[in-house]
């Protein structure tokens, strides 16, 4: 009996011992909102970190995502969506939770590498296959009769950044004339068939509805639409100028604190600067920021000219010439213009 | 095509047989050469038509460049339509929510965040006194309460109420105050309301049983104008409620504490709600439902808690106590002694008194209602200074004031509605001709006041009673949820005072004994 005794006291411990790591593993939730054609990036990422805090920690991470127009998505987060971590389209909409509720710090975009981007893109068109209009640069875009499709830039980071592209373009063609640029973004959205409220709606417009003769989105987004919907159908088309753009992401600070998911949602994002985030990035046709992985990349990006945001005063200035209330966007685009 | 005819073939066969159960054997000879005359010329059918050469595919017709184009139109109106749908579905969870109904009227936004409540309560009355033969009091209608208020919350726990009574004459504004109820465990309230103390002036002014409260009541102030820390604890897995304002009759325990200018016993500021020394009053309660979620339903709804005010006044105004129902006074603070000097035969009487100096009360108070009954009763213990002046003598007087008071109330909902803190609810609201009457309450009452006998030191013993003793029975129709009529009777008798009344001159004896009918009309909402 004795022996017996000895015997399970041994066994409890050694279930106590080996059981102690399951029972300790957390079940973190993490809530990644996101811009809207990230859905099949941060899928796949999502696994690979999981994987990843798994191995390194034992605890299991899931991550849900929420994706939409990026203004909107802000905005959603403003009114109370508990978003551990936010990657959107621009800097300026997330730079809104810091100046309207102090959701996150100021310096919010110093915290992670290359301005808290890590990856860029640009923008670029798909076209029917065959090209049957020749669209080939930002110019083509205003000719009468072309219709086009992009979001709406006051629901949607991209057109925002398409936006942008446009009216920088015009600039570079007309000695910075301020007018010509807008005559030539009001032509451009007088072309536009339908505003959806995000990239991924303009998706669905052009490739799945076949309305429209040319999409405006981002690069990553264009080489998707071959993907699902066939090379055999669209082809991408790339400006001689465009826009770097470089959606920038950040941890919800004061949600993430509520949550206790600080720690995670940190390494979350840091993760997308490791060797593995950054080739999810390359994959997934976004432009990796480490030079070593971009190189592996190089060949899927056509060189273009691109210009950076800062050029015309940076997010904040260009939100509010363009897009707050009664800006350029509202003057030149509207019921009866 | 060949597959096709084949099954049109059998099919016609099979229902062919089936059509013919007791068919003899020449019909299923005729029936057997007429299948064999169709395979026939099926084969030579089937025989020619391979023969035949194949036809071409045809040759796809040009669409119309003009089909094209409105398809295209068409095309993009649909998506247009369908972001436009879009957009207005997401603007529309953007827009406040209205509701009006049962629950009342209300305006809320989409997240719950912000909400303004309207509403209103008038009370039209009518008083009538039988054996009143010296017409000592009036029989009247009058407009007891015409309240239109605002309530709700902004930025989801700052709650707020505003209301005026415009029946009222001096404090039109009963009731302004706002409470930040971040946890349901410690809510902060500052304004006007009313003192946490006598449990029947907490409840609400449309939900009593009666058309007036007991006199325990009158004991405790109406309203005052403070700040209070209140909260609220649930039995263990369980919610606790947030319940804003002076009173929760929800959670298994809640406490108030608070300090207030303190405006007497019945006493309510004027609007501006100036006060006059810096001494507060400080007010505590605690209430409790000990059986609340132990699943004995019949005990659920007991309560039981006490309070209690703890002051020192200066020269604070002192308020006349009248009957329950009738509103008549029997106890006017006015009304002083006088002394005639018997050389000049000149009557001098004491100045009016003031409280002054230490005041306590104390409030046990509890209810229980368990299914269609409810009882209630509490006690009132006011201790405080009277301080008067002998006006032919200058000199001072003081009087240690004592007063006590009490109150058992009993009802019971006959229609089988369940009873409670709060307004009953009919199960059915009044439609005669559907057969619907609404819900009936009976109620009965008992209470008592005494006055302390040091009082008629300084006030005339011709003028106030130090006792009174009143029983009630009333009766409530709910018609439904917000619309009442009240009718109650009451006997209000008087011990220890104002007697009869002769050329101005108490000769001894008690004040009648007062019997008064009174109906309510409310609507409350």
């Amino acid at each position: 009996m004795k022996i017996k005794l000895r015997q399970l006291l041994v066994a409890g411990v050694f279930a106590a011992l080996t059981a102690a790591p399951a029972v300790n593993a957390a079940d973190i939730k993490l809530l990644n909102v996101s811009y809207d054609p990230t859905r099949e990036f941060y899928k796949e990422y999502n696994e690979a970190f999981s994987k990843y805090w798994k191995a390194k920690t034992g605890d299991n991470v899931t991550i849900n995502q929420s994706h939409g127009g990026g203004g909107k998505q802000a905005r959603a987060v403003l009114d109370g969506l508990e978003a551990d971590v936010v990657t959107l389209a621009i800097a300026f909409d997330i730079d809104q939770l810091y100046q309207k509720r102090k959701l996150i710090p100021e310096d919010w975009q110093s915290q992670l590498p290359n301005n808290s981007s890590p990856y860029t893109s640009t923008i670029v068109y798909v076209v029917r296959k065959g090209n049957p209009l020749g669209i080939k640069d930002w110019n083509d875009l205003v000719k009468p009769g072309v219709s086009v499709i992009t979001p709406n830039p006051k629901t949607s980071g991209g057109a925002r950044w398409n936006y942008v592209a446009a009216w920088a373009y015009a600039l570079k063609h007309n000695n910075n004339s301020e007018q010509a640029a807008t005559e030539f973004v009001s032509k451009l959205f007088k072309n536009t068939a339908v505003l959806d409220t995000g990239a991924r709606g303009s998706t669905t417009t052009f490739a799945e509805r076949e309305i429209g003769d040319v999409l405006i989105t981002w690069e990553n987004e264009a080489y998707l639409v071959l993907k699902e919907f066939g090379a055999d159908k669209y082809e991408v088309v790339t400006p001689s100028f465009s826009v770097l753009t470089e959606p920038p992401v950040t941890v919800v600070e004061d949600v993430a604190r509520k949550h206790g998911t600080l720690e995670v949602a940190t390494e979350y994002l840091k993760y997308l600067y490791s060797k593995e985030g950054q080739e999810i990035i390359g994959k997934n046709y976004y432009r990796p920021s480490d030079s070593e992985v971009a190189a592996k990349f190089d060949k899927q990006f056509p060189k273009l000219e691109l210009f950076k945001i800062d050029q015309l005063g940076g997010w904040n200035e260009v939100q509010k010439k363009h897009f707050a209330d009664g800006g350029v966007f509202d003057q030149i685009y509207g019921p009866g213009k | 095509m060949k597959h096709l005819r084949y099954k049109t073939l059998a099919g016609a066969i099979q229902l062919a047989l089936l059509g013919i159960p007791t068919a003899n054997a020449a019909d299923v000879d005729a029936l057997e050469r007429r299948i064999h005359e169709l395979e026939s010329r099926l084969e030579k059918f089937e025989k020619a038509t391979a023969a035949a050469p194949a036809p071409t595919a045809a040759a796809a017709p040009a669409v119309n460049p003009e089909v094209q184009k409105l398809t295209r139109k068409v095309n993009t109106l649909e998506r247009k339509l369908e972001v436009q749908d879009e957009v207005t579905a997401s603007n529309f969870t953007k827009l406040p929510k209205f509701d009006v109904g049962t629950n009342g009227f209300r305006i809320s936004s989409q997240d719950g965040q912000h909400e303004l409540r309207i509403r209103g309560a008038v009370q039209a009355d009518g008083r009538f006194f039988s054996e009143d033969a010296n017409h000592l009091s009036t029989d009247r209608f009058e407009l007891k309460q015409g309240r239109v208020w605002l309530e709700g919350k902004v930025f989801k726990n700052i709650y707020y109420k505003i209301m005026p009574d415009f029946a009222a004459s001096g404090n039109i504004l009963p009731d302004a105050y706002l409470d930040y109820a971040y946890l349901p465990e410690a809510s902060l309230l500052v304004g006007k309301f009313k003192p946490s103390l006598s449990l029947e002036r907490l409840q609400g002014d449309s939900d009593g049983t009666f058309l007036e409260r007991a006199f325990p009541t009158y004991l405790a102030s109406n309203r005052d104008v403070g700040i209070q820390l209140h909260g609220a604890f649930s039995k263990s897995g369980f919610t606790t409620e947030v319940v804003p304002g002076p009173i929760d009759a929800r959670n298994t325990f809640t406490y108030q504490v608070g300090v207030m200018n303190g405006s007497g016993d019945d006493g309510s500021p004027n609007n501006d709600s100036k006060d006059t020394d810096d001494n507060k009053e400080f007010v505590g309660r605690l209430f409790a439902h000990p059986f609340q979620h132990t699943g004995y339903s019949w005990l659920e709804g007991f309560g039981v808690g006490v309070a209690g005010t703890v002051g020192d006044p200066n020269a604070q105004a002192l308020k006349a106590q009248a009957t329950p129902i009738g509103r008549t006074t029997y106890l006017d603070y006015t009304k002083t002694y006088g002394i005639t000097n018997q050389t000049t035969k000149v009557t001098t009487a004491n100045a009016t008194p003031v409280s002054n100096g230490e005041q306590y009360r104390l409030y046990p108070q509890a209810y229980w209602y368990a299914g269609p009954f409810g009882v209630m009763a509490e006690y009132a213990a006011s201790s405080q200074t009277l301080s008067g002046k002998n006006q032919a003598n200058n000199k001072n007087i003081n009087v240690r004031q004592d007063n006590t008071s009490w109150q058992v109330l009993a009802s019971w909902v006959v229609t089988g509605e369940d009873n409670s803190f709060g307004a009953v609810k009919p199960i059915q609201n009044f439609s005669p001709l559907d057969g619907q009457w609404g819900a009936l309450q009976f109620a009965a009452r008992w209470t008592e006041m005494d006055i302390d006998k040091g009082t008629f030191k300084i006030l005339d013993p011709s003028k106030s009673a130090s006792h009174a003793t009143a029983w009630t029975l009333g009766a409530n129709w709910y018609l439904n949820s917000y619309a009442l009529i009240r009718a109650d009777y009451e006997q209000t008798s008087f011990d220890g005072g104002a007697g009869s009344i002769k050329n101005n001159f108490w000769t001894g004896g008690d004040r009648a004994t007062e019997h008064v009918f009174a109906t309510r009309f409310q609507l409350s909402f």
